[in-house]
């Protein structure tokens, strides 16, 4: 039989759902057509299909978007978004859930997080990625000495064709800052 | 004295004219109505053929065939001719425009002033024989429109495949003027007549070459007629010679400026527009001359398209003055709708790219014989046998990024068809797969077809294919596909073919139309209609039928469009016009029992007869062959019967030997019902006692027999005229095979006249009163127009009010209440209505058009009268109530007040109410509702509106499965309404609509946007699959097998809603007792679903609203106008007279056995109960002659096909084959 009325839900985190119903918003007309899924080409990557993802969230399953590492393998070619037949900005539904899950310093999104603070860092220090000064430090960020080993054959197989080029890290924030400035408290 | 006054009436009172724009489905069907009516109509249609897009659609489900034919009028059918509608249509009361715009529309109903605006023809449509010559010569080739692009055709062309009734048709924008055409026309039908813009003058004066040279350059490619002066003067001598429409001057020139040519101009030909091109400086010049009244002025330098739009618009004011004025009481937009084309935006599919692409129209094509591959299914490029084939939904449809929200209705069920025409008439079809999102087969028929494609081998996969490639190991001839499928694996298949089902667009030309003339479009552009008026627009007088109101097929295009017809006759109606009375049948019974004077006239076809068959021009054997019958008083050589010199002559000869019969051997085109026409008038003869013979036909059905080889015979020998066989039985064996055909061919003719009907020219009368059962919306609507034409109804009604669902559908003040109010106080306050309410219909006696109807008072009970608006899960005691109710009919209850009411027609529009649910849940408890119920909560507000709610919503429940296999059409857009105004009460209630496929078709699909967007969660379930329902007294529990998320999911719901669809209340009984019969789904059972829609075969019984077909109120009220629309047509003929082929009984032979009743397929036999003789409805009749075959005694014959002619054509057929035969069949013993 009925057990009781209606399960007691625990309080959401009013932060999150704000910010979740910011982008709920953003896929409200979704169909579930798939087309997503389909043209993904990150989809063997994701533990979950886009639309699956989508569904989630759409039924108010925050956790379990949140517990899927689907969007923040979503490299932003904007395909789905192009062909989405309700005209759907999933890229930037996509990008809004891995704000939430850095901005939340979600554990399951440390890696991912770091990764992109040390790609960002990066790129507002040269305006361009240097892979060997990237890596290195995202792999000191990591604090973990397990993680650079994994990607050692990776990288002696890279130096001898001849694709990195170390260097030494230039001092100074470079003169890019003011192109970033104005940006800052938009990604707030 | 009453004779003479309404003689005197009619008289003052102008015959009412409709304008039909548009010559699709629904513009032949509206004109159809309004024909039979015996209205006028002028059809408009802006191309070169009739029957629009369906022109080109070969097969329709779901007969996998066409039934255009099926529109032809039953009601004096001899007004009209009676062949496929895509060979032409003809008919007394209508006048068909082809390649005709039109232009304006100005005034009021009841007058309106139109304008129309033919393209030119360089082919006389009255001579062009349709003999193909020109095309055999025409050097220039381009794609072929009418097979989508996919074939070549010539410049000069036959404007549709089948037609047999329209001339040939010049391409202006591919011919290249070489005029080899022209000149091996026989018939000189092509003329070269001067193209409208070439009729068009100008002058251009300027002292500097450069100037004048390029403007003529300019102005000569457009199509204009280009004169240049370099002086005033020289201008001015031109002028003397000439009339310019128009002329363009500088200002500064030597000796006389362009102002003082201006005035010298204007003083000339006052009607000259003239356009001062001036530099800079002179601007000040310009504006005087403006002030003595020139056009316009340009300054110089100036661009091309500057001149050319100032042209044009004096052009389009010109040609417009040349227009042809017409006056008009109503009009009817049936212009159709564009196919989206997928090439535009980012073309995911590639189409146009990867060569296996095609359009659902190109594949349509693709499967007709006349298409690129004839008989075969091949690729477009490689010409290979197509083995797989996918189609892809929803292209340029349901997509926002095109701005097309809304759903095109008809894709769906376009790909089902193709699909299975693809799986059965192909058997190397090994894959055919429809890639869908909803599937939508919204009606009564379009589940059971999708289940039959389903049987025949069809895969339908819900997934939407994203983009299309190249297959990698065959680029051309294959395309890679892959697609994730709802639990979101990966698959993918190589097609060689992929259909992509594009969807309707509104009209851009019909958006500017209506633009122009005050007509409302919706938000796409469709013309919108106001939302009580099926097929009415913003502007009175002016209707709207088919596509142009939005993504429709043809079965709610042919309803729409007979709504329309009764629009129309409203509206002329009340402007008191009146309608063609049919002429009064012409005396012909004499002329049939007196012995036949047949006179045979052979047109020479200017030299074409003698050509094509082989024999002399004056074959005087040949004709000396035909005058051996008896009957046959004389043979006449005629020449070009297509010309009215032509006719004349033969005018001179028929007075000389007064013949009661003309038969006439000519081209194809004679046959032509109009033509016939011409010459029985021309004759002094009915039509049926004029015969046409197609003997040209002879000489291409010799070309293919000529490569048999005969013993002794050689085939093209030279005919020579035989003239020392004096003693002639045949025709010479000189003669060409051809000519011995011919003349087999005229004999047909001559028995087919022989034989005529005994028709005495009177039909039965008609009972002008009609019988409507069923009081709600659709019976009321129907017996209002059916009163506002002028004749008396009978309304009955079971319950004790009227309005039906209508009631508990809008109990509250509202535009939907207001309308049922208004609709009531019209019928019971209308002198012409009787309502009989809490009255049953039945026991009918009497023969179709008879009838006698016995209306029964039904007993009042406490329980009747509360019945509208019950919930079943409320009070499970209504079925039993129901049962008792129903068992009344049978046994008719004997009161006093019964009564009785003859009728000519019926319409049934006992409508339906909402299915029983049956079991829902193992335990019942509170929260389970019915739509019906649920709506009657949130109509009464008892919904508790402080917290938030769990709502579930379970589309589909006992519906689309089993025994009633059937989408009900309304649940959907029903359950998203409450889904709306549910979350509307609160903005956190969470809904959840459970579906198979969302059936939103049209513009309903914006509903669904909406839904979704508001956060409404939609979860799909497959049949079999249903959520489950869990009920106690503390809740009730929902639990469903959600397939995209892979888990089961529960929810406690505060209310389940169960959609269960609609159930017709037609009894087979009440129906039976007309002869119509119900189908399988217990509705109404139409003589056609598509095109006879609201009819039974017996076409005195109609059916509307709900026990017709599911549907919303639109729906039901087209219906109820469309079934007014036939049943006007026939009260408003004083008789129904037989046609020209008509079953007939020789009472004196029959024996009364009744084998033919049931073999009549359409039950147009009966037995009168008080003559107790064979009868025959007129109406129903269609001259099948299986009754004929059936009868032991001969007693059953039909009239025109008698068995002396039909032996006669088989002889002629088979004449041929026989051995003996073959070289000269008319000297065998």
């Amino acid at each position: 039989m009925i057990p009781s009325p209606k399960p007691e839900k625990p309080a959401p985190d009013p932060v999150l759902s704000a910010r979740v119903a910011q982008i709920k918003d953003l896929v409200a007309s979704c169909i579930q057509c798939g087309t997503c899924s389909a043209s993904c080409p990150n989809l063997c990557f994701m533990d979950m299909t886009p639309r699956k993802m989508w569904r989630f969230l759409l039924c108010d399953r925050v956790e379990e978007v949140f517990s899927s590492d689907t969007f923040s393998m979503c490299s932003s070619c904007y395909v789905c978004t192009l062909r989405c037949p309700r005209g759907l900005p999933l890229t930037r539904a996509m990008a809004g859930l891995k704000q939430i899950g850095f901005h939340l310093h979600m554990a399951r999104f440390r890696r991912a997080g770091l990764f992109y603070g040390a790609f960002m860092d990066n790129i507002a220090q040269y305006g361009r990625v240097r892979e060997m000064e990237m890596m290195t430090r995202y792999f000191l960020a990591l604090k973990d000495p397990l993680v650079p080993l994994g990607y050692a054959a990776m990288g002696v197989r890279l130096l001898a064709k001849n694709k990195l080029r170390p260097r030494l890290p230039s001092r100074g924030r470079g003169k890019l800052a003011h192109l970033f400035e104005p940006l800052d408290p938009q990604e707030q | 004295m009453q004779i003479s006054w309404a003689w005197g009436a009619a008289m003052t009172h102008k015959i009412g004219k409709t304008l039909v724009k548009g010559g699709g489905i629904s513009g032949i069907k509206a004109s159809l109505d309004l024909a039979q009516a015996g209205y006028q109509v002028l059809l408009v249609e802006a191309s070169d053929h009739l029957g629009g897009v369906t022109s080109q659609l070969d097969r329709q489900f779901p007969t996998a065939g066409c039934g255009m034919c099926r529109m032809l009028p039953l009601i004096d059918r001899d007004q009209a001719s009676r062949h496929c509608l895509r060979r032409g249509l003809f008919h007394e009361n209508i006048e068909t425009c082809l390649s005709t715009d039109l232009v304006s529309v100005q005034g009021e109903p009841g007058d309106f002033t139109i304008a129309l605006q033919q393209q030119t023809s360089q082919v006389n449509p009255a001579l062009c024989i349709g003999c193909g010559q020109c095309e055999a010569v025409c050097p220039k080739e381009v794609p072929d429109p009418f097979n989508a692009g996919l074939t070549k055709r010539k410049a000069i062309y036959r404007p549709c495949p089948q037609s047999f009734s329209y001339a040939y048709a010049i391409d202006g924008n591919a011919c290249n003027g070489c005029r080899a055409c022209g000149e091996v026309c026989p018939t000189h039908a092509i003329q070269f007549v001067a193209q409208e813009r070439e009729t068009f003058h100008v002058l251009v004066v300027d002292d500097e070459k450069i100037v004048r040279d390029s403007m003529k350059e300019w102005l000569t490619e457009e199509g204009y007629q280009v004169h240049t002066a370099a002086s005033g003067q020289k201008a001015l001598d031109l002028m003397a010679e000439n009339h310019f429409h128009m002329m363009l001057t500088d200002i500064k020139m030597p000796g006389m400026d362009g102002v003082e040519l201006l005035t010298r101009a204007k003083a000339l030909q006052p009607d000259i527009a003239v356009v001062m091109m001036t530099a800079y400086a002179a601007v000040e010049s310009a504006v005087a001359a403006m002030k003595q009244g020139a056009l316009e002025y340009v300054i110089k330098p100036f661009a091309p398209e500057t001149v050319l739009a100032l042209v044009d618009k004096r052009f389009g004011e010109f040609a417009a003055a040349n227009a042809r004025k017409e006056t008009v009481d109503a009009l009817i937009l049936a212009s159709g709708s564009d196919l989206f084309t997928p090439d535009q935006g980012i073309n995911p599919y590639g189409y146009g790219r990867i060569p296996g692409v095609v359009t659902s129209l190109e594949f349509e094509r693709m499967l007709s014989a006349a298409g690129p591959g004839r008989t075969q299914l091949v690729h477009p490029v490689t010409g290979r046998q197509i083995q797989r084939i996918a189609w892809f939904q929803c292209v340029g449809s349901r997509d926002l990024t095109y701005g097309s929200t809304f759903c095109s209705s008809v894709c769906c069920m376009i790909s089902i068809k193709q699909s299975m025409l693809a799986k059965t008439l192909y058997p190397q079809v090994a894959d055919a797969c429809i890639f869908y999102m909803d599937m939508r087969t919204p009606g009564k028929d379009s589940e059971l077809y999708a289940d039959q494609a389903r049987q025949a081998g069809v895969d339908f996969v819900r997934a939407r294919v994203h983009s299309l490639a190249p297959d990698a190991t065959d680029p051309v001839a294959g395309i890679h596909v892959r697609w994730a499928d709802l639990s979101g694996k990966m698959s993918d298949s190589r097609f060689d073919l992929v259909v992509l089902a594009v969807g309707q667009n509104p009209d851009t030309m019909m958006q500017a139309f209506a633009k122009d003339h005050d007509i409302d479009t919706d938000a796409w552009g469709f013309v919108q209609s106001p939302p009580f008026d099926p097929a009415d627009t913003s502007r009175p007088g002016i209707f709207a039928c088919g596509t142009v109101t939005g993504p429709k097929d043809i079965h709610a295009s042919v309803i729409q469009a007979s709504a329309a017809a009764m629009s129309a006759m409203e509206t002329m109606a009340a402007a008191g016009r009146r309608t063609l009375s049919a002429d009064t049948a012409p005396s012909d019974f004499a002329m049939a029992v007196e012995q036949p004077r047949i006179m045979v006239a052979v047109c020479r076809c200017n030299g074409l007869l003698a050509k094509n068959l082989d024999m002399p021009e004056e074959p005087a054997p040949f004709c000396r062959f035909l005058a051996q019958d008896p009957e046959v008083v004389q043979v006449e050589m005629a020449d070009r019967l297509c010309e009215s010199a032509g006719r004349q002559m033969l005018g001179q000869k028929i007075e000389a030997c007064h013949p009661n019969r003309l038969v006439v051997a000519a081209c194809g085109p004679c046959m032509r019902m109009d033509k016939i026409r011409v010459l029985a008038e021309l004759a002094n003869l009915p039509v049926r006692c004029v015969a046409a013979v197609d003997v040209m036909a002879c000489a291409e059905i010799r070309q293919d027999r000529e490569s048999v080889k005969v013993p002794g015979h050689e085939p093209g020998r030279q005919a020579e005229p035989d003239v020392a066989e004096p003693k002639i039985q045949g025709i010479p064996r000189m003669y060409h095979m051809k000519a011995r055909q011919a003349a087999r061919f005229i004999q047909t003719g001559i028995s087919r006249v022989k034989t005529m009907s005994l028709n005495k020219g009177t039909g039965e009368d008609v009972v002008c009163r009609a019988l409507v059962v069923g009081g709600g919306i659709a019976g009321m609507t129907a017996a209002l127009a059916i009163a506002g034409q002028g004749y008396a109804v009978d309304l009955v009604e079971k319950q004790a009010v009227l309005g039906g669902n209508l009631v508990w559908l809008h109990p509250g003040p509202g535009e939907g209440r207001t309308f049922l109010e208004q609709q009531k106080e019209a019928v019971l306050s209308h002198a012409l209505i009787r309502v009989h309410t809490q009255t049953l219909a039945g026991g009918t006696t009497g023969r179709p058009g008879q009838w006698t109807t016995r209306l029964i008072p039904v007993p009042e009970t406490k329980e009747s009268l509360n019945r509208a608006g019950t919930d079943p899960f409320e009070k499970q005691a209504v079925k039993s109530i129901d049962k008792q109710a129903a068992g009344s009919s049978d046994k008719p209850v004997s009161g006093s007040s019964e009564s009785f009411v003859r009728h000519g027609v019926v319409v049934l529009a006992v409508g339906g109410t909402q299915a029983d649910p049956g079991i829902v849940t193992r335990n019942t408890g509170p929260g389970i509702y019915t739509q019906q119920g649920f709506q009657q909560i949130l109509d009464n507000g008892k919904m508790d509106t402080q917290s938030p709610l769990q709502v579930a919503m379970i589309q589909c429940w006992g519906s689309r499965e089993k025994d009633r296999n059937y989408c009900s059409r309304v649940c959907c857009p029903r359950a998203l309404e409450q889904a709306l105004f549910v979350k509307d009460l609160h903005p956190d209630t969470r809904v959840m609509v459970f579906f198979r496929d969302m059936m939103t078709p049209g513009v309903s699909e914006d509903l669904y946007t909406r839904a979704r967007q508001a956060g409404i969660v939609f979860v799909s379930y497959e049949p079999g699959r249903a959520p489950v329902l869990d009920a106690d007294d503390n809740g009730c529990r929902i639990t469903w097998l959600d397939v995209i998320l892979g888990k089961t999911m529960e929810m406690i719901v505060d209310y389940a809603v169960v959609a269960t669809g609609v159930t017709p209340q037609l009894t087979p009984e009440l129906a039976g007792s007309f002869g119509a019969r119900l189908d399988r789904c217990h509705f109404f059972d139409q003589a056609d679903i598509k095109w006879q829609p609201v009819e039974a075969l017996q076409p005195r019984v109609l059916a509307c609203g709900l026990c017709l077909a599911p549907g919303g109120l639109a729906d039901c009220l087209a219906t109820a106008r469309a079934a007014a629309a036939r049943a006007v047509a026939i009260l408003s003929r004083e008789q129904i007279r037989p046609g020209r082929d008509m079953a007939r009984v020789k009472t004196a032979l029959c024996s009364l056995c009744q084998v033919c009743i049931p073999a009549c397929p359409y039950g147009a036999r009966q037995i009168d109960s008080l003559t107790r003789t064979l009868v025959i409805d007129p109406l129903a009749c269609q001259s099948c002659g299986i009754c004929a075959a059936m009868c032991p005694s001969g007693a059953a014959v039909v009239d025109g096909l008698s068995a002396g002619h039909m032996l006669d054509i088989i002889h002629t057929t088979l004449s041929d084959v026989r051995q003996g035969d073959y070289y000269d069949p008319f000297t065998q013993a």
